[in-house]
């Protein structure tokens, strides 16, 4: 395992997931807002995403192998999937728990439609926009993981892959040291990104403890 | 010393019971009157009731008022009688079930900038720091620039400029009302709208932020209406005040406030107006205690656990530090 392919596993895992991360962040948020603002939205397909959430998101990879065949996109589909429900739901849940003093305040300042939105209710919203994404990248990581394990074995090798190269070789040093990998990095993500983002934002707003 | 009872007059204008006759002036002032302005404010006939716990409460009942230009007006009374809906219909926050209400004899169909409302809290955005959330009703200014001095100039009239980055949480009570305060006055609004802007402040605060609306009353000469329980907060700020009653929420009395300003909270001529008006709402409050036992003795029949400790108590607090 010395020829360089465990960084270039993390690379590319770590591509991998970002891009399914970034259009699940800004797929949940813009799901998230509607549902939480319209009625008529949450009444139907806020409820269907409710359900889809309980379908564990490596389920869709047949559904996305069929549709994308053995490919990148299978699994960027499967790690979008992962993360974006999750996300969906927490932001609309964090702009049904507005208090409404502030949208009453917003209004009487004569702010509405887009400004509300991008002015009061995202910013208002911003906390639990913030642990939804924390939550789901938690999720996207794993379903990136099963579906490099399960899905395809062709092409980049992403280290769910090296995991099952080194299950294929019998090579133990490699399975343990992929999975220390893993570990190292779900660790490093949620201590240095989200509860960073976190703690600067309750300090902000003073929910901190004293 | 002897200037004072000159300046003491008390009115009680009209005595109303909410039924008058359609198409009469709005308010018939005992004052000696020129050609008066249109109202800025104005309220025909307008009623609220809510879904209560046994049918339908009343809580506004054929109420109409008007409220000239310049003037500040106050709406006095126990809780319960309807004064914050009253105030939420003419922000546009409520919608009025019957009967209409007027801005410059226009109706108002919707809250908007040109009627800036003060919140019992301050209502700031905890993610925004102290000037930005001035700057929130300075939008309209294109140049940023400006616009942080324009949010500036008000802060430091109401003397937080040192405050200004410092986010809400970091303010004290009373400060954070002072920057909702700069924030209403930064909209330049037409009227302004204060719902007991001080209840849930200690009573120094309160005494100074009383003593600031007044100085900035002064130097603005906005039209306002202000909700309070508390009467000597209405004597010392208004020029006119509404008292109120309760089930059904209706107007008794409109009492002309004609003392001198600045007007001082501890000075014996606003101390002597306010008994006045707080006799006359004594009725209104024994009413609601009363009923609240009648409702206490009910659910004791019905041996409803928990029902009459959880009512009976609030009678103590209806008219809260009312003098």
């Amino acid at each position: 395992m010395r020829d360089g392919s465990l960084p270039i596993a993390i690379k590319i895992s770590l591509m991998r997931l970002c891009i399914a991360f970034g259009v699940a962040v800004i797929l949940g948020t813009a799901l998230g807002l509607l549902n939480g603002t319209i009625p008529l939205f949450r009444r139907t397909v806020g409820a269907l995403a409710l359900g889809l959430q309980t379908l564990p998101s490596i389920c869709w990879l047949p559904l996305a192998i069929v549709w994308f065949g053995l490919s990148e996109r299978a699994i960027l589909f499967v790690t979008l999937m992962g993360a974006l429900l999750a996300i969906t739901i927490a932001v609309s849940d964090g702009i049904l728990n507005i208090p409404p003093l502030y949208l009453r305040a917003a209004r009487m300042m004569g702010a509405r439609g887009f400004r509300l939105y991008r002015e009061v209710m995202l910013p208002a919203a911003f906390p639990a926009v913030i642990s939804g994404a924390k939550q789901g990248w938690a999720f996207a990581w794993r379903s990136l993981m099963a579906g490099e394990l399960i899905g395809v074995s062709k092409g980049a090798l992403g280290l769910g892959q090296q995991l099952n190269v080194g299950r294929d070789l019998n090579d133990m040093s490699l399975v343990l040291a992929v999975m220390t990998l893993l570990i190292l990095i779900g660790v490093i993500a949620d201590r240095l990104i989200f509860t960073r983002l976190e703690n600067s934002v309750r300090r902000r707003w003073g929910l901190a403890g004293a | 010393m002897s200037v004072f009872p000159t300046k003491l007059r008390l009115q009680e204008i009209t005595q109303r019971n909410g039924h008058r006759e359609a198409g009469a002036f709005p308010t018939s002032t005992a004052e000696p009157s020129v050609t008066k302005p249109p109202a800025k404010i104005r309220l025909e006939n307008v009623s609220v009731t809510f879904p209560g716990r046994q049918g339908e409460v009343s809580a506004l009942e054929n109420v109409s008022l008007s409220i000239q230009p310049g003037e500040f007006a106050c709406l006095v009374g126990p809780s319960g009688c309807g004064k914050s809906t009253l105030l939420n219909i003419i922000a546009g926050l409520l919608p009025t079930q019957s009967g209409t209400a007027y801005k410059d004899e226009t109706k108002i169909s919707g809250a908007g900038p040109d009627r800036a409302v003060i919140f019992q809290e301050a209502a700031l955005f905890p993610w925004l720091t102290t000037v930005q959330n001035v700057e929130f009703a300075l939008k309209h200014v294109r140049n940023r620039r400006e616009r942080r001095d324009r949010a500036m100039e008000y802060l430091k009239m109401v003397h937080l400029m040192r405050f200004a980055s410092a986010h809400p949480h970091e303010l004290s009570g009373g400060m954070r009302q002072r920057v909702a305060i700069a924030r209403a006055l930064a909209m330049d609004p037409d009227v302004l709208l204060m719902d007991e802007p001080f209840a849930a402040l200690d009573a120094q605060t309160r005494d100074i932020l009383i003593g600031e609306v007044q100085r900035i009353w002064l130097e603005t000469r906005k039209t306002v209406v202000f909700v309070t329980h508390n009467v000597l907060e209405a004597v010392t700020l208004g020029d006119r005040v509404f008292s109120m009653g309760t089930r059904p929420g209706r107007i008794k009395q409109e009492i002309l406030v004609q003392l001198s300003r600045p007007r001082e909270l501890e000075s014996p001529e606003t101390a002597r107006m306010a008994q006045r008006i707080l006799a006359d709402l004594r009725d209104e409050i024994s009413k609601i205690v009363q009923e609240e036992s009648d409702l206490a003795d009910q659910d004791k029949e019905r041996g409803r656990a928990g029902g009459p400790a959880s009512v009976s108590h609030s009678g103590a607090g209806v008219m809260g530090d009312g003098i």
